[in-house]
C-alpha cells in the first residue's frame, strides 16, 4: 500500500483468515459493537451525523440525515444493506464482503441499533453467489458468538439478520426496486413521492437502506469517534472512499483513499498510469451513469463530490473508468446505451422507450448509418428522459449519453461523415452489429 | 377540505385526494393513461405530469396527494413539452394500426396525440414487433405491439377481481402482458379490461370489426342477464345491438359488467326470433294477423272458463318481463280471466317472499362486518357482480366473507367477528328457510342481520312486488278467495288433466332442466296452451296460439333488481316482431274481453303500480323500492 491510500476499511485486507471471526477479532473487529451496545441508539446516530458520512452507493446522501427521516416510534422498522452492486465499473462492495465480511456485518448491526430496526436484511445481487456463501458463513459464526440474534452480547437488545439474493437486475440496486424485489415482487421502483424508504419502505414500514461500504464505515466512527473520522477527506466529503479504478490503466483495482485526492494522482500514481503509455481521453468518475470528464478537465479535478460536480459530473459509486485515446468513444457510448436499454425495468415510458431509442440510434451510427441530425436527436431524447422518468435509471442513461455526444461531438460527426468508424479498420466495422442505413435513403424525418 | 390553486384558479379539494382527479374535476383536463379512478396509482406512463410550485422537477399528478396551499400549473411550457415527449416515446414502438384497429374513435392515445402531441415522428429505427393478435381467452385478444404498458389490465385482476389473471413478462421495452403458463383467462369479468385498455391492445373477440364507435348509437339501459340489473349502454349499429358497455352506477355495478351479461344480448338478433302471431300446433302452425290472434286467445280462454270454470286456467308469468307488463298480466289473469293460479317462479316453491328477504342493499355490503353467503359459489354465479362488490367491501371495510359450505348456524356463528354490529346474509330463494334460521341465531346473539336474496331472473323481484304470486296481490297483500297454484302445481295439474288451459309468458323458463318431464306431460295433456315468447322453441312449437314478445332492447319500461331498485329499460332498436309493444298486447288481450282498460303509455301503468305498491313511488327505510332513473 502506498502512502497515498488510507486504509481504514481495507487495512490488512489481504490477511489470510480475515473473513473468519477469529481473524476479524485479531484485526480488532467487534470492539465497536461492544461499545455500541451500551450506547443509546440516538448516540450512534449522532456520531454518524457528526462524522459527515455520506452514502457510498451513488447518491451521496448524508447517512445520519437519512436515518433521521424515519418517523420516530413507528414499528415495525427495518434496515437493509444494499449489496446489489451493479453499477458498471463498481466492485468495492464485493471486495469488502469477500475479504472482510465481518466488517460489513458489524456495521449493519450497529446501524440497526442506531435506527432501532426490528429486522435487518442484506440484499445481495444474484450474481454474487460466492459472496452470499461467504456472508452466510460469517453470519453463522457471528450468531454463535451472540454478536447478533435475540441477545446481542448480553445487552438484552436483539436484531435478526436475513440474506436475500437478487435475480439479476441492475434496477434492483435502486432503493424502491430493491424493496419490491425483497418483498417477492418484480423489481420495479415505486414513485417518489410518496415512497421514500425512510417513511414507506419494506412492507410499507420505515426503512433505512444503506450501501455496504457506507455501513462498513460505521464501526470506525463508533470506535474512534466522528472527529477522528473527519480528520481525512474534505470538509463536505469526509473520511475515505474505496475507489474502483478500471479501464486502460496499468494497475486497476480497489484503492481506499482520503476523499479529495487529485484525480491524476489516482490514475498515474496509484493506477500506474495509462496502459501502453497511451494518452488519456476521458474518464467516467462515478460509474457508467456519470458524465465524462476529459483530460483537460481532470487536471484540476479532485476525487470528492464537490470538485467532480463543479466539473460537470458526479462522484456516483466511486467507480473510475479510464478511457484511452485508442477507444472509439462512439462504440463505448453505444455499449453503454445497450446496457441501460436491456436493464430498464420498463415501467415508465421515457426510460423504457427512450433507452431503446438511444441504443438503436447509437448502433446505427456505429455501423455507419448515422445522419447529421442524429446528434441533435440524441440530445433531445436525453432531455426528454432527464427529469421525466420514474427513477434515476432515466438520468443514468441520459446524462452519460448526452455528455458523450456533447463533449465528443467531433468523433460522432466523423462517424456520420465516414459512414463508419474512422478509428478502426473495415473488418471491425463489418463485424459491428446494428442497422446500416441503405444507401441513398433521404435523411429527412418521417412524417 | 383545503384550498389549492390550479392554473391560477382557486379550487377547494379534499385533503389527501389525488391531484390528478382534483384537476380533472375542476376544469383542468390533464391527460393520463395508467391512472384509473378505481385502481391505485402507479405513476408509470408519466403523461399526467404537472408543475407543482416549489418542486424542482415535474411531478406525476396521479401520485401527488393534495395539501393546503398547493400551487399547480397544468399548462406551463415545460408541462406541454413533457406531454409531447411522452407521446413521442409512446408512438415510437406503436404500430400505425388506426385504420384496422377496433379502438379507433374511442382511443385515448389517438385523442391525446391529437390534443397534446407533436405531430410528426423522428423515429428512424425498426419498431419492436410481436405476433398479433394473440388470444388471452376466447373473449379477449391481445395485440402487444399496441400496448403502452399502462398495466391497467394487470392491476384490475389484482385489485378488483383479485384473480391475478394477467402478469407482466420480461423486462424493459420487451415487457409483455401474459397469463400464467400461456393458459386462457378464466375470469367471469374479462370484458371489463377491454373497456379499461386505453388503446387497442385488448380487444373484444365478440365485437371485433363490428362497428366504428361513431357509427354506433348508445342507449342507456339495464342488463337483462340476472337480478342485479347492472347499468349498461346498449350500443347499436343500423338497428342491431352490437355491444354493451358499462354505465357506472355506484349503488349497483360500480362501473363493471360480468361477461355473461356483457355478451348476453345476441339472442336479440337470433334467427329463432318469433316475428308474428301463430295459430296451430307443430306442423299445423300458420301465421295469423295480430288482431285475429288476440281475438282467438280471448275466445278460446272464454270457452274454457265457461265450460270448466276460471280455476281451470293456469298462468305462468315471465320473471324477465317489465314491471308494467307483469302488472298488466297479473290484472288480466286475476281480474279478467278470473283465475287465482298465477306464479312466476321457476324453482321448487319455497316460502312466499316477504320484505325481510330484501333488507340488505348492495351498497350496504360494505357496512357489514361479516357477510354469510349460503349456497357458496353457485349463489354468486347467479348474480356475478356481487362477487366484485363483496371483494370491494372486504378491501375497503375489512368485511369478512364466509361461505356457508352446508354448515349449521351454530357452526357459522363461530366465524362471527367479535365486534360485529351488522351481519349480512346472501342466499338464493331456495335457501330462504336456511337463511332465516341463521338470522334467528344471529338475533339470539344480539347481532343485527339483514338479508339479500339472490333471485333468478332480471325482474323476479318486480314480478313478486306486483303480485305475480299465488295468493299475493301487488304489494304482498293477501288475496281473498282461493290461494291459487304455484308453477309446479300448475304443471302437475295440467299433466293430470285438472288444468284445462295454460298461459305461459316467456322468455320461457320452462326450458330449464329438471322440469322437463313435468312440462312435457303438461303440454301433452292440456287442452289449450297459449305461449307468449321472444324465441321460438319446443314450448312455443307445442302451443295452440303463439304471440311474439319483444326483447328488452326493443322496449321501454322498468325492472326491479334484487335489492328493490327500480330501473329504466330504454328502447334501443325498433321492434323486430310485427306486434305492438308487449304492454299494449296485454291491454289488447284484456280489452278483447271487454276489460275497458285505457292506458296510453307505460308511465300510466306505473302510476297504477305505485297506487298498489307505494314503495315504488317513494324511498322508505327498510324497503328499498326506489325509483331510479339512471
Amino acid at each position: 500500500m502506498s502512502a497515498l491510500t488510507h486504509a481504514r476499511l481495507t487495512r490488512d485486507i489481504e490477511t489470510p483468515g480475515l473473513a473468519s471471526l477469529d481473524g476479524y477479532r485479531q484485526w480488532g473487529g467487534y470492539k465497536a459493537l461492544e461499545k455500541g451496545v451500551s450506547m443509546a441508539p440516538g448516540e450512534i446516530g449522532q456520531a454518524v451525523s457528526e462524522s459527515g458520512l455520506r452514502g457510498r452507493g451513488g447518491a451521496g446522501f448524508p447517512t445520519g440525515r437519512k436515518w433521521s427521516l424515519m418517523p420516530q416510534g413507528k414499528h415495525p422498522r427495518y434496515i437493509v444493506a444494499n449489496a446489489d452492486e451493479s453499477e458498471p465499473g463498481t466492485f468495492k462492495d464485493r471486495y469488502l464482503m469477500e475479504r472482510n465480511p465481518h466488517l460489513v456485518i458489524e456495521g449493519l448491526i450497529l446501524a440497526a441499533r442506531a435506527v432501532e430496526a426490528d429486522q435487518a436484511f442484506v440484499y445481495v445481487r444474484g450474481e454474487y453467489a460466492e459472496v452470499q456463501d461467504t456472508l452466510e458463513k460469517a453470519l453463522e459464526e457471528a450468531h454463535r458468538a451472540d454478536l447478533w440474534g435475540d441477545n446481542v452480547l448480553g445487552s438484552g437488545w436483539g436484531i435478526d439478520i436475513i440474506i436475500h439474493g437478487g435475480a439479476g437486475a441492475y434496477i434492483c440496486g435502486e432503493e424502491n426496486a430493491l424493496l419490491e424485489s425483497l418483498e417477492g415482487n418484480r423489481g420495479r421502483p415505486r414513485p417518489k413521492p410518496p415512497y421514500f424508504p425512510a417513511a414507506i419502505g419494506v412492507y410499507d414500514a420505515p426503512t433505512a437502506l444503506n450501501n455496504v461500504e457506507t455501513l462498513a464505515n460505521v464501526p470506525y466512527i463508533v470506535e474512534h469517534g466522528p472527529d477522528e473520522y473527519k480528520s481525512v477527506g474534505t470538509e463536505r466529503s469526509s473520511g475515505t472512499r474505496m475507489l474502483c479504478l478500471s479501464g486502460h490503466v496499468n494497475r486497476p483495482g480497489v484503492y481506499e483513499v482520503p476523499q479529495g485526492i487529485p484525480a491524476m494522482t489516482l490514475i498515474n500514481e496509484l493506477g500506474g498510469g495509462m496502459l501502453d503509455g497511451k494518452r488519456l481521453k476521458a474518464i467516467q468518475p462515478g460509474g457508467s451513469s456519470s458524465q465524462f470528464l476529459t483530460a483537460p478537465q481532470l487536471e484540476d479535478t479532485t476525487m470528492d463530490a464537490e470538485s467532480i460536480q463543479a466539473h460537470g459530473s458526479m462522484a456516483g459509486s466511486g467507480a473510475v473508468i479510464v478511457i484511452s485515446e485508442d477507444q472509439c468513444i462512439v462504440e463505448y457510448t453505444s455499449r453503454l446505451a445497450d446496457f441501460y436499454y436491456r436493464e430498464s425495468c420498463g415501467k415508465c415510458t421515457p426510460c423504457r422507450e427512450g433507452s431503446f431509442w438511444l441504443s438503436r440510434v447509437l448502433r446505427r451510427i456505429e455501423a455507419g448509418g448515422g445522419r447529421p441530425e442524429d446528434l441533435e436527436l440524441i440530445e433531445s431524447v436525453c432531455n426528454n428522459i432527464d427529469g421525466k422518468s420514474l427513477c434515476a435509471l432515466g438520468e443514468a442513461v441520459a446524462w452519460p449519453v448526452r455528455s458523450s455526444v456533447q463533449q465528443f461531438a467531433a468523433d460522432f460527426r466523423a462517424h456520420v461523415d465516414a459512414h463508419g468508424c474512422p478509428f478502426r479498420g473495415e473488418a471491425v466495422n463489418s463485424a459491428v452489429q446494428g442497422r446500416t442505413a441503405p444507401a441513398g435513403l433521404p435523411s429527412e424525418t418521417r412524417g | 377540505m383545503v384550498n389549492i390553486s390550479i392554473d391560477g384558479r382557486e379550487v377547494v379539494a379534499a385533503k389527501g385526494a389525488s391531484l390528478l382527479h382534483v384537476c380533472l374535476d375542476n376544469g383542468a383536463p390533464v391527460p393520463y393513461f395508467c391512472d384509473h379512478r378505481k385502481l391505485d396509482p402507479i405513476g408509470a406512463c408519466r403523461m399526467c405530469v404537472v408543475q407543482v410550485e416549489g418542486q424542482p422537477k415535474l411531478a406525476t399528478s396521479c401520485t401527488i396527494t393534495v395539501t393546503a396551499g398547493m400551487n399547480v400549473s397544468t399548462e406551463s411550457a415545460e408541462v406541454l413539452k413533457a406531454r409531447e415527449g411522452v407521446l413521442e416515446f409512446l408512438l415510437i414502438n406503436h404500430p400505425l394500426d388506426c385504420p384496422v384497429c377496433d379502438k379507433g374513435g374511442e382511443c385515448d392515445l389517438q385523442d391525446f396525440s391529437f390534443y397534446h402531441g407533436g405531430g410528426t415522428s423522428r423515429f428512424f429505427e425498426e419498431k419492436v414487433k410481436y405476433p398479433k393478435p394473440v388470444p388471452l381467452s376466447g373473449r379477449i385478444l391481445l395485440d402487444m405491439e399496441r400496448c403502452i404498458l399502462c398495466e391497467r389490465c394487470v392491476r384490475y385482476f389484482d385489485e378488483i377481481t383479485e384473480e391475478g389473471e394477467l402478469v407482466l413478462l420480461n423486462r424493459g421495452v420487451h415487457t409483455m402482458i401474459g397469463t400464467f403458463n400461456g393458459q386462457a383467462m378464466e375470469s367471469a369479468f374479462q370484458g371489463n379490461i377491454m373497456e379499461l385498455c386505453p388503446v387497442g391492445a385488448l380487444t373484444s373477440a365478440d365485437w371485433r370489426f363490428s362497428a366504428r364507435p361513431w357509427d354506433m348509437r348508445s342507449t342507456p339501459s339495464v342488463c337483462h342477464g340476472c337480478a342485479v340489473g347492472c347499468n349498461t349502454q346498449v350500443q347499436t349499429r343500423d338497428d342491431r345491438v352490437v355491444r354493451y358497455m358499462s354505465r357506472e352506477n355506484p349503488g349497483v355495478d360500480d362501473g363493471w359488467l360480468c361477461d355473461r351479461g356483457r355478451y348476453g344480448f345476441h339472442f336479440v338478433n337470433d334467427q329463432r326470433r318469433l316475428l308474428e302471431p301463430r295459430i296451430g300446433r307443430g306442423s299445423e302452425g300458420h301465421p295469423v294477423a295480430y288482431g285475429d290472434a288476440v281475438a282467438a286467445v280471448a275466445r278460446r280462454l272464454q270457452d274454457v272458463v265457461r265450460e270448466s270454470g276460471p280455476g281451470r286456467v293456469g298462468a305462468i308469468a315471465s320473471p324477465s318481463a317489465t314491471n308494467e307488463e307483469l302488472f298488466l298480466f297479473q290484472r288480466w289473469v286475476r281480474e279478467v280471466i278470473g283465475t287465482p293460479n298465477l306464479d312466476h317462479r321457476l324453482e321448487p316453491p319455497g316460502p312466499l317472499p316477504s320484505p325481510d328477504d330484501f333488507r340488505l342493499g348492495i351498497e350496504d355490503l360494505a357496512d357489514c362486518h361479516v357477510v354469510y353467503i349460503l349456497g357458496d359459489q353457485a349463489t354468486l354465479d347467479a348474480a356475478p357482480i356481487l362477487e366484485l362488490r363483496l371483494k370491494k367491501a372486504r378491501r375497503a371495510s375489512g368485511t369478512r366473507l364466509v361461505l356457508g359450505r352446508e354448515r349449521t348456524p351454530g357452526e357459522l356463528l363461530q366465524e362471527l367477528p367479535a365486534d360485529t354490529v351488522l351481519a349480512g346474509v346472501i342466499a338464493p330463494e331456495a335457501r330462504a328457510a336456511e337463511a332465516r334460521s341463521l338470522q334467528g341465531s344471529l338475533a339470539e346473539r344480539g347481532v343485527e342481520s339483514r338479508r339479500l336474496t339472490v333471485l333468478s331472473a332480471a325482474n323476479s323481484r318486480g314480478a313478486a312486488d306486483v303480485g305475480c304470486l299465488p295468493g299475493l296481490l301487488p304489494g304482498y297483500r293477501a288475496t281473498t278467495g282461493p290461494a291459487g297454484m304455484t308453477t309446479s302445481e300448475m304443471l302437475d295439474a295440467a299433466g293430470e288433466g285438472q288444468l284445462k288451459a295454460l298461459v305461459v309468458m316467456g322468455p320461457s323458463p320452462l326450458e330449464a332442466p329438471g322440469w322437463r318431464t313435468q312440462v312435457e306431460k303438461a303440454v301433452a295433456a292440456v287442452d289449450l296452451l297459449i305461449v307468449m315468447d321472444i324465441l321460438d322453441g319446443p314450448l312455443s312449437q307445442a302451443a295452440h296460439i303463439v304471440l311474439p314478445l319483444h326483447s328488452f332492447a326493443e322496449k321501454d319500461g322498468t325492472v326491479t333488481n334484487l335489492e328493490g331498485r327500480v330501473q329504466r329499460l330504454r328502447q334501443a332498436i325498433p321492434p323486430i316482431a310485427r306486434t305492438p309493444p308487449d304492454w299494449r298486447l296485454l291491454m289488447d288481450l284484456a280489452n278483447a274481453w271487454e276489460a275497458g282498460w285505457t292506458y296510453r303509455q307505460p308511465p300510466e301503468v306505473m302510476a297504477d303500480i305505485i297506487a298498489a305498491v307505494p314503495a315504488y313511488g317513494i324511498d322508505r327505510a327498510g324497503v328499498r323500492a326506489r325509483w331510479w332513473d339512471g
